[in-house]
C-alpha cells in the first residue's frame, strides 16, 4: 500500500534523525525530536525523499504530504502523548502547502541562526480551537522556491508590470537561488552584505533591480559590481555562480534601453547639481556642519573619519552629491544613516543630526522624475520596526572613544552564514573622538546592582535555571545538569550570557522561546521578565 | 505521613505542624506559605523550589535539607539547624536566621537582602555569589557575633550592617 510505504520512510527518516514517533493517526504521524533543528532537517529530508520517490513512481502512484512542526510541552499519558503542543503541530501540518511543511514562529526562531531555510513567512494563523493566533512559516515543497507556494504574499501583483525589468524580477524569484540572488543584489546595491532574513523582506526585489539598473547602465559595469561583492564573499563560487543567473535574467533589460536612451537625462543632471549646491548650502548653516560632514562621509565610506584634514578634502557638495548616488531613494537614505548611527556611542547626538539630514535631502526625493529620470516609480520601502534590528548580531561598541577598527559586521562566521571578509567593505566600528560617551550604558564590569534586581523580583535558582537553559541547553533537572548549575554563578551565568546575546532584543527573543522550553512556564515568564528588565540598561 | 498527606491537611486548611516527624519528605515546589513548623523534624527534607513564605522553622532541624530555589522570605529560622542544608539559590529575603545553625550549608546566589543573621553560624558555609545588601550581622554582645570562619564569600555583596 502507498500510504504503508510512506509512512515507513517517514519513520526510517525520523530514526535517522534521532526522532521517536509517537503514534501513527491512521494517514500520518506523531514524531518527537530532543531538538527543532533536527525536527526541521528531518521533515526536510522527508519531502525531499517523498518527491524523490513521486518522481521515479508512475503517475498515480505516489501520494503528497503535509509536514507541521512546533516547539512546546507534551505529556506522555497511558501511551497517548497530550498537551496543546501536539494540537498545535496538528494544525500546523493541516495549513502547510502539499509536499512543505509548516513551522511556528517559535520553531523559526530557534533554527534560522542553523539551519539555512527558505522560508515564506505566513502571518499569524488563526488555528482550530486554538486560543491565540500562531505565526507560522512555510518552507516551500522539495525543489520549488517560496514565492511559487503563496503568490499572494509576493509583493508584485502578477501580470500588472510587464517591462523587462519587472519580467527579469518574475524570472529571478522563480529561481531556486532566490534567497542568495536578494543577498547579493542587496548587497551589491547597498555596499553592505546582510543576512538577516527579516530585513531582506523588507525590500522588494522589483525596487532593488530597477536601483541597481540605474547604477550600472551597461551590462558590463553590473558584472563587475557583482562579481566584486561576490569574491568577496566567503562562499565565493556559489556567489559567482548566483551573479551569472542575475547578469542572465537582466540581459534583455539592457539590450532594449539601448535603442531608447535619451537625451533629457544629460539635461536634469546639471539641474540636479544646482540642488546639491542648495542642499549643501542648507548644510553648511547648521552650527553642527562638522558632525554632519563626518556622517555623510560615514554613509559613502563606511569608515568614520575624525580626522579634519582628511574630511577638508570633501566639500558638503561632493559629499551630498556621492551620498545622493548611494541612497537614490529617501529609503536608502535613512537605511544608511541608521546603520551608521546605530554603531556610534553618541548616538542621541547623531540621530538629531540625521534628522537634519534627512530634512535637507527631502527636496531631491520630493519628485522622483526629476531626480531619477528612469525610474519611473521610485520605491518608498516601508522602514517598519524590523529596520531596529538591522545589524541584530553586532558587537555594541563601548570604548573609550577610541577608533577601533574590528569588524564592521562581526556575524558569526560559522552555520553556514555568508559574511563579507574583505576589509574593504567590512571596516571599522564608528566611534569618534568626542569627549566622554553619553554614559547611559551600565558598566558590564560590575554587575552587582544587576544581580541585586534580578534578586529582588524573581527567585534567583530559577533566574539561574533560565539563564543556562539559554546559553547551553533546556535544563532537564538531571544530578548532571544540577552540578554544572552549581558549577557557575549567577554573576558568570550573566556574563556569558551578555556575550551570547549581542543586542537586546536577541536577549528578549531568547530568553521568551526558553521560558516555554522549560518546566513551569509561568513562572518562566515571570524571571525573563525580571532578568530582561535588569539587564536591559545594560545594552545600547 | 507522605507528601500526599501533609498536601491535603493543608489544603484542608491545617497551618500547624508544630513537632511534626517529617524526615525526608519530599515537598518539592509544593506551596505550604504560612505553615507552622517550628520543631519539627525536616532533616533531608526536599524543599527544592517550593513556597514556603513566612513559615515558622524556628528550632526546626533541617540539617541537610534540600532548600534550593526555595522562597522563604519572611521566613522565621531562628535557632534552626540549618548545617549542610542546600540553600543554592534560594530567596530568604527579610528572613529571620538570628541564631540559626548554618555550618558547611549551601547559600550560592542565596538572596539574603535585609535578612537577619545575628548570632548566625555560617563557619565553612559557602557564600559565593549571595546578595547579603542590609543583611543584618551586627549583634550587641561582641562575643555573639556571626561566625562567618571559613565562610566562601567570593562575589558576595556587602553593604551589610556587620
Amino acid at each position: 500500500m502507498l500510504i504503508q510505504r510512506d509512512l515507513e520512510l517517514i519513520a526510517e527518516q525520523c530514526e535517522c534523525f534521532g526522532g521517536k514517533v509517537l503514534k501513527s493517526t491512521g494517514d500520518g504521524l506523531l514524531m518527537s525530536f530532543y531538538s527543532a533543528v533536527q525536527a526541521v532537517l528531518c521533515s526536510q529530508e522527508v519531502q525531499k525523499q517523498l518527491a524523490k520517490l513521486a518522481e521515479s513512481s508512475a503517475a498515480g502512484e505516489s501520494l503528497q504530504h503535509r509536514i507541521g512542526v512546533h516547539l512546546g510541552d507534551v505529556l506522555f499519558r497511558h501511551q497517548d502523548v497530550l498537551g496543546n503542543g501536539v494540537n498545535i503541530a496538528a494544525r500546523l501540518q493541516a495549513k502547510s502547502a502539499p509536499g512543505g511543511v509548516c513551522i511556528s514562529q517559535t520553531v523559526y526562531d530557534v533554527v534560522k541562526a542553523r539551519i539555512d531555510i527558505n522560508a515564506t513567512f505566513l502571518g499569524p494563523l488563526k488555528l482550530k480551537n486554538i486560543q491565540e493566533p500562531v505565526a507560522a512559516f512555510q518552507i516551500p515543497p522539495f525543489g520549488q522556491s517560496a514565492t511559487m507556494v503563496v503568490p499572494q504574499l509576493a509583493g508584485q501583483p502578477v501580470g500588472t508590470d510587464l517591462s523587462p525589468l519587472a519580467i527579469a524580477a518574475a524570472t529571478l524569484e522563480q529561481a531556486p537561488q532566490i534567497r542568495r540572488i536578494k543577498k547579493l543584489i542587496f548587497g551589491t546595491y547597498q555596499g553592505v552584505w546582510e543576512n538577516d532574513p527579516k530585513v531582506l523582506m523588507q525590500f522588494d526585489l522589483l525596487p532593488l533591480l530597477k536601483q541597481l539598473y540605474q547604477r550600472h547602465r551597461t551590462l558590463i559595469s553590473l558584472e563587475k559590481a557583482l562579481q566584486t561583492m561576490a569574491a568577496r564573499l566567503n562562499h565565493k563560487s556559489a556567489y559567482l555562480a548566483v551573479a551569472d543567473t542575475i547578469l542572465q535574467a537582466l540581459e534583455p533589460v539592457y539590450t532594449e534601453a539601448e535603442d531608447s536612451a535619451s537625451d533629457g537625462e544629460v539635461a536634469s543632471r546639471s539641474s540636479l547639481r544646482d540642488r546639491y549646491n542648495e542642499i549643501a548650502e542648507t548644510l553648511a548653516q547648521q552650527t553642527d556642519r562638522l558632525r554632519i560632514k563626518k556622517l555623510l562621509y560615514a554613509v559613502i565610506h563606511t569608515a568614520w573619519e575624525n580626522d579634519q584634514a582628511v574630511l577638508a578634502l570633501h566639500t558638503l557638495a561632493d559629499l551630498v552629491t556621492d551620498v545622493h548616488q548611494i541612497a537614490p531613494s529617501e529609503a536608502d537614505l535613512s537605511y544608511h544613516l541608521e546603520r551608521i548611527i546605530k554603531r556610534l556611542n553618541r548616538h542621541n547626538h547623531y540621530a538629531q543630526l540625521a534628522l537634519i539630514i534627512s530634512e535637507a535631502f527631502h527636496p531631491l526625493y520630493g519628485s522622483p522624475a526629476e531626480a531619477a529620470p528612469m525610474v519611473t516609480e521610485l520605491s518608498a520601502e516601508p522602514l517598519a520596526d524590523g529596520h531596529t534590528m538591522m545589524f541584530g548580531s553586532d558587537k555594541p561598541v563601548i570604548d573609550e572613544g577610541l577608533t577601533s577598527l574590528t569588524g564592521w559586521q562581526s556575524s558569526v562566521l560559522s552555520d553556514g552564514q555568508t559574511s563579507v571578509h574583505s576589509s574593504q567593505l567590512a571596516i571599522a566600528n564608528v566611534c569618534p573622538i568626542e569627549g566622554p560617551q553619553d554614559a547611559k550604558i551600565h558598566d558590564r564590569a560590575n554587575l552587582y546592582a544587576l544581580r541585586l534586581e534580578i534578586m529582588r523580583y524573581t527567585n534567583p535558582l530559577r533566574a539561574k535555571i533560565l539563564l543556562l537553559s539559554t546559553v547551553r541547553s533546556p535544563f532537564t533537572a538531571t544530578p548532571q545538569d544540577w552540578l554544572t548549575l552549581k558549577s557557575k554563578s549567577l554573576d558568570d551565568l550573566i556574563k556569558t550570557t551578555f556575550q551570547y546575546c549581542q543586542t537586546f532584543s536577541d536577549l528578549e527573543s531568547k530568553l521568551t522561546i526558553m521560558s516555554h522550553c522549560v518546566g513551569n512556564v509561568g513562572e518562566n515568564i515571570q524571571a525573563a521578565g525580571a532578568i530582561l528588565q535588569a539587564m536591559k540598561p545594560f545594552y545600547p | 505521613m507522605t507528601p500526599q498527606d501533609f498536601l491535603e491537611c493543608y489544603a484542608s486548611g491545617k497551618r500547624n505542624f508544630k513537632g511534626f516527624s517529617l524526615a525526608g519528605i519530599d515537598l518539592s515546589k509544593a506551596d505550604i506559605i504560612g505553615s507552622n513548623l517550628q520543631l519539627a523534624n525536616l532533616e533531608n527534607a526536599i524543599f527544592t523550589l517550593a513556597y514556603l513564605t513566612r513559615v515558622n522553622f524556628r528550632r526546626a532541624n533541617l540539617a541537610r535539607a534540600q532548600l534550593a530555589g526555595a522562597n522563604l522570605n519572611q521566613a522565621n529560622l531562628t535557632q534552626a539547624n540549618l548545617s549542610d542544608a542546600n540553600l543554592h539559590g534560594a530567596s530568604l529575603q527579610g528572613a529571620d536566621l538570628r541564631s540559626a545553625q548554618l555550618p558547611l550549608a549551601d547559600l550560592m546566589d542565596a538572596n539574603l537582602i535585609e535578612a537577619d543573621l545575628r548570632n548566625a553560624d555560617m563557619s565553612g558555609a559557602n557564600l559565593t555569589g549571595a546578595c547579603l545588601r542590609g543583611a543584618n550581622f551586627r549583634q550587641e554582645d561582641r562575643k555573639y557575633i556571626a561566625n562567618l570562619r571559613g565562610a566562601n564569600l567570593r562575589q558576595a555583596s556587602s553593604k551589610c550592617r556587620c
